[in-house]
């Protein structure tokens, strides 16, 4: 290496700089243009990807499969019992009014679904109290019979399908509905297994009391699944998307769980009484 | 000549541009490999119940009820193609970028549910909603998303990967590590 070189050579190396720069910067142009296109095809993917989900999402909306609401279920999706049975709403109201029964009666609304497990313990600890403050004429019992865990029923969708076939039962043979929903509780499977099929549910309804072409529509599965679907996304937006099961409230107020412990016996029944007291 | 000092090799060599060469690329295939795994895992079981992915949205109580089930239809479409992209390999860098943008939202919306007292869970891997008060684990899935953030960080400031799309197409501009060995 010798000096004399090396200072000959700097023009023709700036030079050589300037032309890798001139490319550098030419082939930077080429790949912003690509990755602009391909993010654009990326984005127009991504943006149908979202509309077809919308759209198969929305196949259980009323407006797409003609669900019509059940004429014994409230627009919210209760089963309102009171001392006589199954009540069936007026067709004028748009939702069950709360205090329709008069000041002294608490309208008692339970969020359930059929696999959850404390509402397996709730049915336990405190069906028999509300049947009998029930018959009692204190209180009515809006039974809301959500679908929330069907993850857990190993794909078998068994909360949805055994609250459709509490509404159906409700709806054809209201006079077995309470038994229908103790039986469900007590043959309740356990969470992360397909659960009872079609024609064991129907077996319970039989057992249940339910006329035989109520029982042949459950066990073939023409019950309004939809409904429920329906339902459980207006109990979400009820309760502003704390939709938890069970959830009880007390006409129309959310019970406090963690100053009202309703495992432990007449507790439940206390809430109640203060509720009434309040209205 | 000057003889070595010891006749023992050095220990602990300080990392060479060629280390870094040859391990970079292997370290962000990685990244990519994990954050694509993460996005399918995330992604999967929200189309597997896309009513609960929407109840798991309304839950944080944060949207207005009409952007509340586009987001639960969104999401899951978002995270998935976000995977696809992470496995190919292309677009390394804007879907790093993405993917760490969303883990900030996630952890804020978190850290928000946690700060007004809800008891939900996340539904980052499905499910959601309320739950008992006692099982929330908001500190897991804070430090959990910001591991996630950590990892998109650093793919997106070196995407360089190996199997990737980006390379082929010449979607990354040369790596400052890799000038040399470029042809």
């Amino acid at each position: 290496m010798n000096a004399p070189r090396q200072t000959n050579s700097q023009p023709k190396q700036n030079a050589r700089q300037a032309a890798r720069q001139r490319r550098e910067e030419h082939q930077q142009k080429i790949r912003r243009r690509r990755i602009g296109l391909i993010g654009l095809a990326v984005l127009a993917v991504v943006l149908a990807g979202v509309g077809i989900v919308a759209l198969v999402a929305n196949r259980s909306s009323p407006a797409v499969t003609g669900q019509t609401q059940p004429r014994v279920s409230t627009e919210r999706g209760a089963i309102v019992v009171d001392a006589t049975g199954v009540v069936t709403p007026p067709v004028d109201q748009p939702d069950w009014p709360h205090g329709a029964y008069g000041k002294d009666v608490v309208v008692v609304s339970l969020y359930t679904d059929y696999l959850c497990p404390f509402c397996g313990l709730f049915e336990l600890s405190n069906g028999q109290t509300l049947d009998r403050l029930r018959e009692a004429g204190e209180i009515v019992v809006a039974y809301h019979r959500v679908s929330i865990l069907d993850r857990y029923s190993a794909g078998s969708q068994f909360p949805t399908r055994s609250a459709a076939a509490a509404f159906h039962v409700a709806e054809h043979a209201p006079e077995a509905f309470l038994a229908f929903n103790e039986a469900l509780f007590a043959h309740q499977p356990e969470e992360g297994t397909a659960g009872l099929t079609d024609d064991q549910i129907a077996g319970l309804a039989r057992q249940a009391g339910a006329p035989l072409n109520v029982v042949q529509d459950i066990a073939a599965g023409n019950t309004p699944r939809d409904w429920v679907q329906i339902v459980t996304e207006r109990a979400s937006q009820d309760l502003d998307g704390q939709l938890a099961t069970p959830t009880v409230l007390l006409n129309g107020i959310p019970l406090d769980t963690s100053a009202y412990d309703w495992r432990q016996p007449g507790v439940l029944e206390q809430a109640i009484q203060e509720a009434r007291s309040r209205a | 000549m000057p003889a070595p000092q010891s006749p023992l090799p050095t220990p602990n060599p300080p990392p060479t541009a060629a280390w870094r060469t040859r391990l970079g690329p292997w370290l962000a295939t990685g990244l990519r490999l994990g954050l694509a795994v993460v996005m399918f895992a995330s992604s999967i079981p929200k189309f597997a119940d896309l009513p609960a992915s929407v109840r798991a949205v309304r839950a944080y109580a944060l949207l207005p009820e009409q952007l509340v089930p586009l987001v639960g239809y969104g999401l899951p479409v978002i995270e998935f193609s976000l995977g696809l992209l992470l496995l190919l390999g292309l677009l390394t860098r804007p879907a790093a970028v993405v993917v760490g943008a969303m883990m900030v939202v996630f952890i804020a919306g978190i850290a928000s549910a946690w700060a007004r007292g809800l008891s939900i869970d996340c539904g980052c891997f499905g499910g959601g909603g309320q739950i008992a008060p006692d099982q929330t684990t908001y500190l897991q899935e804070v430090l959990r998303d910001l591991v996630f953030l950590a990892a998109a960080a650093l793919l997106a400031w070196r995407p360089h990967s190996r199997w990737a799309l980006d390379t082929p197409l010449g979607l990354l501009p040369p790596a400052p590590d890799t000038t040399k060995d470029a042809r």
